[in-house]
């Protein structure tokens, strides 16, 4: 599956980043292709294209902020955790978009 | 004859000034008598007691009446010892702090802790065990027994005198000068006081009354009076008294119960302590002090504040609540103390006094030296104060001079300006604690957003581009005259330079600098020594300065950019409005330009140029500030030491093209991370090093791991305050806990007490509870990085370093690492970007 992810916490210094990390090496265990926009203290880094997410089956927003730009996402469906959730319990993430 | 003066003193006629007028008096035969005619008091004025007695507080009009063969020359003396001499009396004596204790966050390992309070009034901390010395009651040793005749107990009295005087003068022989010699001779002074001796001499002749106890009552009899001062600076003054009829006694009859003597190190905890049981006391093993009384001015406190020994008073019950031997605390800085302190606080303050030493060591070596870049190029380094506390903080801090000291303070809070002699007590004490280095007062900076009760305060649309500073003083001519006439007879006692807030063109510096002349030769027409070519600058904060630099400096002595003023001008952004406020920046390259056109222009013509302003003690920018050639930056006194330690880490090439390259950005944030990557290759501060990391701490609380992570960072001058700086950190916490699993904790903040990005580490020999319910913490990395300004670097290894935990290798290395230095390698090859 293609997925699409975006990650933010409030003071942007580390969850962020670790819950992108994360994120990549559990779709990659899993077989998922990701791609994963971090919004955090340095703003936004790799950014999601409209590309990237017309192709992606659906999103992943693990957040404790509102999601720059949202409206990028508009007709693809979208799973969203606690920043924290990613770290703790990738799998279960994953197991929801299966459903 | 008869001299009228107001009496000047704030402090009241205490032993001290009385002493130096009973000095004065003796040296003529003539009956000299002084009248206080706000309370009708009258005293013989070679009795330092009366005059002390005689309760005369600042602003009661006095007389003093001479009869006798001398009174002329008695009158001529007197008349410049009350106008001269009589108003510094009390300069050079270190004063109390201003009690504004600034809302401190208590850490959070302290609080709830079991504590007693008092005011901090000598700061410090002090870790051993308690020795508490009982009230000394001299005067329970007088024998009960029938007394001898009246001559007989006259000799007692005068041999105890004669013995306790050679004392106080071997004590003042072996080290003269500063406060405790002028302690010690104000005891004398009440020693040898004719009055004492008078009213001692009156007990004995009524007959039955043994020497000992003559002198207490004699005693008891003056300290009656002074309690019943209004000032409590007086009613403080009744313990010098009992204290020199403890001491006579003793001589009489030997040593009462109380004269314990310090073997080993202590905390002394006392009801109150007299000046001389304080002297008495061993001080190499002196470690604080805990009163319960005993006040703020009390001698034996500006005794401990002059010799650096941690004290606070007001503690209630001290002495009765704290046990002899009993293992104490005292915090000093914070105003505690704590008793059989559990081991969390034990172990906080243990930190703590760790991380004062490495902190002080660490830089005290810059303090003596001058402010100079590794190649010589010299920036002076001052301080700017206002207040006299502060400026002898100034100069415990190594300041070069005062850069500016803030006048507003000596206006604020009262209901009428302050009088001439008032203000030139303040000045003349500032510029003798400078001792031969400059200080540069700032005339009146009032209106705006610092309004003055006696000045009208008007309804301005626009208060900083209004009222203000310069602009009000036509309208109230003898406001300013007397504060011009104040700082011109402070400098009479050392280099002082006047420097005039708000200046926008040239006829403004032409109108206050006739002024300056004007009072100069009021002054010399009066005989009032000053320094009659008196420099008179300006500050350099309405950006239409810049443009006409090359006039100004022909009537201009010198500069100061006051750069917080000309951000605001030069950006039309008002700071505290939150929706510009975020415009509102130094770094801004047109701000920089502007310092460049204040320095050329000035040094075009010989002129000399400071800054002053929040930027000037930013160590970030002094690399702008050798670059651009100016002479001087004016700071916080404790940030003093640092900035001599960062600018003899700079070369003044290099600092020429970083500032040539900061004039030519585009952006703030530009020259922001310019600065910043300039700063990080030259290494002053790495993002981590192995001192910000620790093994196997003992920590055994998330409390303590905090705290100990944040001391890291304190001890290797990365915060310019630990206590916020830890707030920051749990104000993060409180929003959800930062335990990531695996058995490690990331807590973290964006804080504005944080100088340099950096990361800490901290590994626990045994686990720590950390999120509530969830895995304990072995292993905690605290991130701190600075408010404000981005750092992308040091955000980028941070944000790696995050990564990097995610993967089970990366921790197993950082859990396994032997040592510190293992830690930072590891670190260093996985995060490198």
């Amino acid at each position: 599956m293609k997925i699409v992810a975006v990650t933010a916490c409030p003071t942007g210094i580390a969850h962020t980043y670790m819950a992108a990390e994360q994120l990549e090496k559990t779709a990659r265990r899993l077989g998922h292709t990701i791609k994963v926009e971090t919004q955090g203290s340095m703003g936004i880094e790799n950014e999601l294209t409209p590309e990237d997410i017309v192709e992606a089956s659906c999103a992943i927003f693990a957040v404790s902020l509102p999601v720059r730009n949202v409206e990028r996402f508009a007709g693809i469906r979208i799973v969203e955790v606690p920043v924290q959730e990613a770290l703790r319990n990738p799998e279960a993430i994953f197991a929801q978009l299966d459903r | 004859m008869e001299l009228q003066f107001v009496f000047p003193l704030a402090a009241g006629l205490h032993a001290r000034p009385a002493g130096l007028l009973q000095e004065q008096v003796s040296r003529f035969r003539s009956a000299i008598t002084l009248v206080n005619n706000a309370n009708g008091a009258v005293a013989d004025a070679r009795s330092t007691l009366a005059l002390v007695a005689t309760i005369t507080e600042k602003g009661d009009p006095c007389t003093l009446r001479i009869e006798g063969e001398d009174e002329g020359r008695a009158f001529a003396a007197l008349k410049r010892f009350v106008e001269d001499v009589l108003p510094h009396a009390d300069d050079g004596i270190p004063s109390a702090p201003v009690f504004a204790p600034e809302e401190r966050c208590i850490p959070r390992v302290l609080r709830g802790a079991p504590a007693l309070t008092g005011n901090p009034v000598s700061s410090g901390l002090a870790l051993g065990h308690a020795c508490v010395l009982s009230a000394l009651d001299p005067f329970a040793v007088i024998p009960g027994g029938p007394a001898g005749p009246p001559a007989q107990e006259e000799a007692v009295f005068q041999r105890a005198v004669n013995s306790i005087g050679g004392e106080i003068e071997q004590m003042l022989q072996k080290r003269p000068g500063g406060t405790r010699s002028a302690i010690l001779k104000a005891h004398l002074s009440i020693l040898r006081d004719h009055g004492f001796a008078v009213k001692v001499g009156e007990l004995l002749a009524a007959g039955k009354i043994s020497a000992g106890r003559a002198t207490a009552e004699a005693a008891r009899h003056f300290e009656e009076i002074f309690r019943h001062a209004r000032s409590a600076y007086l009613q403080e003054r009744a313990g010098d008294i009992r204290d020199i009829a403890g001491r006579l006694v003793t001589a009489m009859y030997g040593a009462g119960t109380a004269g314990q003597m310090l073997g080993e190190e202590a905390v002394c905890v006392a009801d109150n302590l007299s000046p001389s049981e304080y002297l008495s006391l061993d001080r190499r093993y002196l470690m604080g002090l805990v009163l319960a009384r005993g006040g703020t001015t009390s001698h034996t406190v500006i005794l401990a504040r002059a010799e650096g020994i941690p004290c606070i008073t007001g503690v209630q019950d001290a002495h009765r609540r704290i046990g002899e031997g009993e293992e104490i605390i005292l915090d000093a800085r914070r105003g505690l103390v704590f008793l059989r302190p559990v081991p969390e606080v034990r172990r906080f303050y243990e930190i703590e006094s760790l991380t004062i030493v490495r902190r002080e060591a660490a830089v005290a070596g810059f303090i003596s030296l001058p402010g100079v870049t590794a190649d010589g190029k010299k920036l002076e380094v001052a301080a700017n104060a206002a207040s006299l506390g502060d400026v002898q903080a100034a100069f415990r801090n190594g300041a070069e001079g005062i850069g500016l000291f803030r006048t507003e303070m000596l206006f604020a809070d009262r209901a009428e300006p302050p009088g001439e002699d008032e203000q030139t007590a303040v000045c003349a004490a500032a510029v003798l604690a400078a001792n031969g280095k400059p200080v540069i007062f700032r005339t009146l900076d009032a209106g705006g957003d610092k309004p003055l009760r006696y000045l009208p305060l008007l309804e301005e649309e626009n208060p900083s581009l209004g009222y203000r500073a310069i602009r009000m003083y036509e309208d109230f001519p003898a406001v300013i005259d007397t504060q011009i006439r104040a700082i011109l007879r402070a400098s009479a006692h050392g280099p002082v330079k006047i420097i005039l807030p708000m200046i926008s063109g040239i006829s403004e510096l032409r109108a206050q600098k006739m002024r300056v002349q004007r009072c100069t030769a009021e002054l010399v027409k009066q005989g009032i020594p000053c320094d009659t070519a008196i420099p008179v600058g300006i500050m350099v904060e309405v950006p239409s300065v810049l443009f006409q630099m090359d006039l100004l400096s022909a009537e201009a002595d010198f500069f100061s950019i006051g750069s917080n003023d000309l951000t605001q001008y030069l950006l039309a952004v008002d700071r505290g409005n939150d929706k510009v406020e975020k415009l509102y920046s130094s770094w801004h390259p047109s701000l920089l330009r502007s310092l460049q056109l204040a320095v050329q222009g000035a040094h075009r013509h010989g002129r000399w140029v400071g800054i002053c302003g929040e930027m000037a003690g930013w160590e970030r920018a002094l690399p702008i500030f050798v670059g651009l050639g100016i002479d001087e930056i004016s700071v916080t006194p404790r940030r003093i030491p640092w900035l001599k330690a960062a600018l003899r880490g700079l070369t003044s090439s290099e600092c020429v093209e970083v500032t040539a390259a900061a004039l030519a950005a585009e952006t703030p944030e530009d020259v922001e991370r310019l600065l910043g990557s300039y700063l990080l290759k030259l290494a002053r501060f790495g993002l981590t090093d192995a001192g910000l990391v620790r093994l196997d701490s003992p920590a055994g609380t998330k409390g303590e791991v905090i705290r100990e992570l944040v001391s890291l960072l304190e001890a290797a001058g990365r915060v310019d305050d630990a206590d916020l700086t830890e707030e920051d950190v749990w104000q993060r916490e409180d929003t959800a806990p930062t335990g990531v699993g695996y058995s490690i904790a990331i807590p973290h903040c964006r804080s504005g007490h944080v100088r340099a990005a950096s990361i800490a580490v901290l590994r626990t020999a045994a686990p720590v509870p950390w999120n509530s319910g969830g895995e304990p913490v072995l292993l905690a990395i605290l991130i701190a990085v600075p408010e404000g300004g981005r750092d992308d670097d040091h955000l980028k290894i941070i944000a790696r370093l995050a990564r990097r935990l995610v993967h089970e290798e990366f921790r197993a290395g950082l859990m396994s690492a032997q040592d510190p230095e293992a830690v930072i390698r590891l670190l260093e090859r996985e995060t490198a970007v």
